[in-house]
């Protein structure tokens, strides 16, 4: 992955809003197609599964198309669908605890003649187990704001939580990161 | 209309940026096939489905925001949701005049399941290539394989002829175990070949050895007659029944379009496999896939802690193909020759049986479409195991489509049976460690506890015994319907 491949999303142009808004619906599958990256950051990485990231992106699109009119841009539009999408995700992992859907793309890669489980495994990387063992707000934290470049007034209002809470959260996710990568000499992570 | 170039301002001093540049690595996988369409339709589905003063072209102007978190909010996503699965049924059955479409990323098992015990239902024949893999905890290694060529008939008929990998002329790599079996309902004959040749280690190819057997007087169904595979409708239609509450989804399966329903299992037992020295963890997780076109289920698949444990599938399926007259019988390769048996099962009627002295225990009510296929009994088991033990065996058999019920009654006094022994217990493979337990109250075991067992790869059985007299019920069923049937019993006369 090229570090060009992660870019912030910039904001949309106000007359997308202004079109969706009038009922434009074109307009509004731009808005959600142009947001559509920031919001699978949010979604998949509370959830990861993607299955369920595509369930709860389809949910919060209609939440989002039903409650357009409304949003008065107290806060930037990405901000606004994060936040949504950051909640919803964070139902669907509570109310998702008896029926957990599989992903048929994941089924087929299981079915591979030569033992695709132990493939799944062997691809588990230690960042990936590292970064897994946070939780789903740090997740999203540390992806935000160290990754993708965004504010701490802005990572605060997509989590719904002070920007104090955000700096003490981002601390002890960074520690645990590091200290999670530690035994790895190649990794490039400060001390 | 281009998206402008504002930027939102980022916090530098407060960035990791070399943290971030190794968060790069991670990725956040793109949306499944069909996303965007599903998307529009749903949208679709949602502007229809609301009242047109909540479409976004007639939402008041009004300043005060809609709460996003609100009841009202999601009411009108569940609506939404609503209208857009029926959408989906609509597509998946393909109504006249509806165009199908991929249909959204996940709908409802329900319906995606109905129509596949529908098509167990309805099968009249099926051929197909049968592979049963078992993998070890940690899933990367198959303890046990079984490839099997298969032809079925609605009557119970079967034949399965082991599928041996392709001969690449090295005698050392020839050791094989085949196996070809044949059952016809018609004549109660039971027919088996089987060779065996092993691999010598100094290069040269082991001895074949092989046997054939013909056995008459064949027990009728589940649980006194074992089938030759792992192959079992009504273990598939359990699958199915276990996962009717999940999600479904569209797939592709060897290349057919297909559905994917799935969901968590609970408080499912310790499952040996054959080359496991400790008790397997229990399933967590259950798929079913499902041919879109034709609606049989064709793969089944059980993880445990998300590893790969169980997997039956069926490739090259051909359903309701007319079949040669001699599908399901064969003679042995020259210079071998059957071994005769007799197992002691007779054919009957319902009329031979009443008119028995004290009667016949016969079931009053049946699950919709059953009927009767055939009836026979046996003076004693022919099985050496205890779970099978007893005399005066009736067996009553009961098909529709490709389901089947077997319902057998037999004289079990003097023989200290545990009420707990299972009589299905070998096909134990993701049972549940505890059968439910019902207490009936009507027909002739009313007052006796019964056991029930429903799950995923397992014939769906009840057993209960009432003064000396052990009944099985086994088949393509229910608990609520194994439970009725047992209701129902009554001597009849």
């Amino acid at each position: 992955m090229s570090p060009a491949a992660h870019t912030r999303t910039e904001e949309i142009d106000h007359a997308f809003l202004a079109a969706a808004q009038r009922g434009d619906d074109a307009a509004f599958l731009a808005i959600m197609r142009h947001y559509d990256r920031l919001l699978r950051i949010v979604a998949f990485h509370v959830l990861r599964d993607r299955q369920l990231m595509d369930d709860v992106l389809q949910d919060v699109t209609l939440r989002a198309y039903r409650s357009l009119r409304g949003f008065r841009g107290d806060a930037a539009l990405g901000t606004w669908l994060s936040r949504i999408t950051y909640r919803a995700a964070c139902d669907a992992v509570r109310r998702n605890d008896r029926c957990w859907p599989v992903d048929p793309e994941d089924l087929e890669r299981s079915a591979a003649p030569d033992g695709d489980p132990a493939e799944v495994l062997a691809a588990r990387t230690e960042l990936e187990e590292a970064f897994a063992a946070l939780s789903a707000e740090q997740r999203v934290a540390v992806l935000l704001v160290d990754r993708e470049g965004y504010d701490y007034a802005t990572t605060a209002r997509i989590l719904d939580i002070p920007a104090g809470t955000l700096a003490s959260r981002l601390s002890a996710a960074r520690s645990k990161l590091r200290r999670r990568l530690a035994d790895h000499p190649d990794d490039e992570v400060p001390r | 209309m281009r998206p402008s170039r504002r930027h939102t301002r980022s916090d530098d001093r407060h960035r990791d940026e070399i943290l971030g540049r190794r968060l790069e690595e991670l990725d956040e996988p793109q949306h499944g096939p069909g996303y965007w369409d599903a998307l529009e339709h749903r949208l679709e589905a949602a502007r229809a489905a609301a009242p047109s003063s909540e479409t976004p072209e007639h939402v008041s102007t009004a300043r005060k925001p809609v709460r996003l978190g609100g009841r009202r909010a999601w009411r009108l996503v569940a609506a939404a949701a609503a209208a857009a699965a029926a959408v989906a049924v609509v597509a998946l059955f393909g109504l006249p005049g509806v165009v199908e479409k991929t249909g959204p990323p996940a709908v409802e098992a329900e319906p995606v399941v109905a129509k596949a015990l529908r098509a167990l239902a309805s099968a009249r024949t099926l051929t197909a290539d049968y592979v049963s893999r078992e993998f070890d905890r940690t899933g990367s290694t198959a303890v046990s394989v079984e490839r099997f060529h298969i032809v079925m008939r609605g009557d119970g008929s079967s034949r399965a002829t082991t599928i041996l990998p392709p001969d690449d002329g090295d005698a050392r790599e020839t050791a094989y175990h085949f196996i070809d079996t044949a059952y016809d309902a018609g004549t109660g004959i039971h027919r088996m070949y089987q060779e065996t040749r092993s691999a010598e280690s100094d290069g040269r190819s082991g001895m074949a050895v092989s046997s054939a057997s013909k056995t008459v007087g064949c027990a009728i169904g589940e649980p006194d007659r074992e089938q030759g595979t792992t192959l079992k409708f009504a273990a598939f239609a359990a699958a199915l029944r276990t996962a009717r509450d999940g999600r479904a989804r569209a797939a592709d399966f060897e290349g057919r379009p297909a559905w994917v329903v799935s969901c968590r299992l609970t408080a499912t037992s310790a499952s040996p496999l054959a080359s496991d020295t400790q008790p397997t963890p229990p399933y967590d997780r259950l798929s079913v896939t499902i041919d879109k076109a034709t609606g049989m289920p064709v793969r089944v698949r059980l993880w445990s802690d998300d590893i790969l444990r169980v997997e039956r599938r069926l490739e090259n399926v051909v359903v309701n193909a007319d079949l040669p007259a001699h599908a399901f019988r064969f003679s042995p390769p020259l210079g071998v020759s059957f071994d005769r048996r007799d197992d002691g099962f007779r054919l009957t009627t319902l009329d031979e049986l009443r008119a028995r002295s004290g009667g016949a225990l016969l079931p009053g009510a049946l699950p919709a479409g059953y009927r009767l296929a055939v009836a026979a009994t046996a003076a004693r088991s022919p099985s050496l195991d205890r779970r099978l033990q007893g005399s005066s065996i009736t067996a009553l058999r009961y098909a529709r489509g490709f389901d089947a019920l077997t319902i057998t009654t037999r004289d079990v006094r003097g023989l200290r049976r545990p009420p707990e022994l299972d009589p299905f217990l070998y096909e134990w493979v993701g049972a549940p460690s505890r059968p439910d337990e019902v207490l009936l109250t009507s027909g002739a075991f009313a007052g006796a506890t019964a056991r029930v067992l429903v799950a995923p790869l397992t014939v769906p059985h009840l057993w209960v015994t009432r003064n000396g007299t052990l009944l099985t019920v086994g088949g393509a069923a229910g608990v609520t319907e194994l439970v009725a049937i047992a209701e129902s019993m009554e001597v009849e006369r």
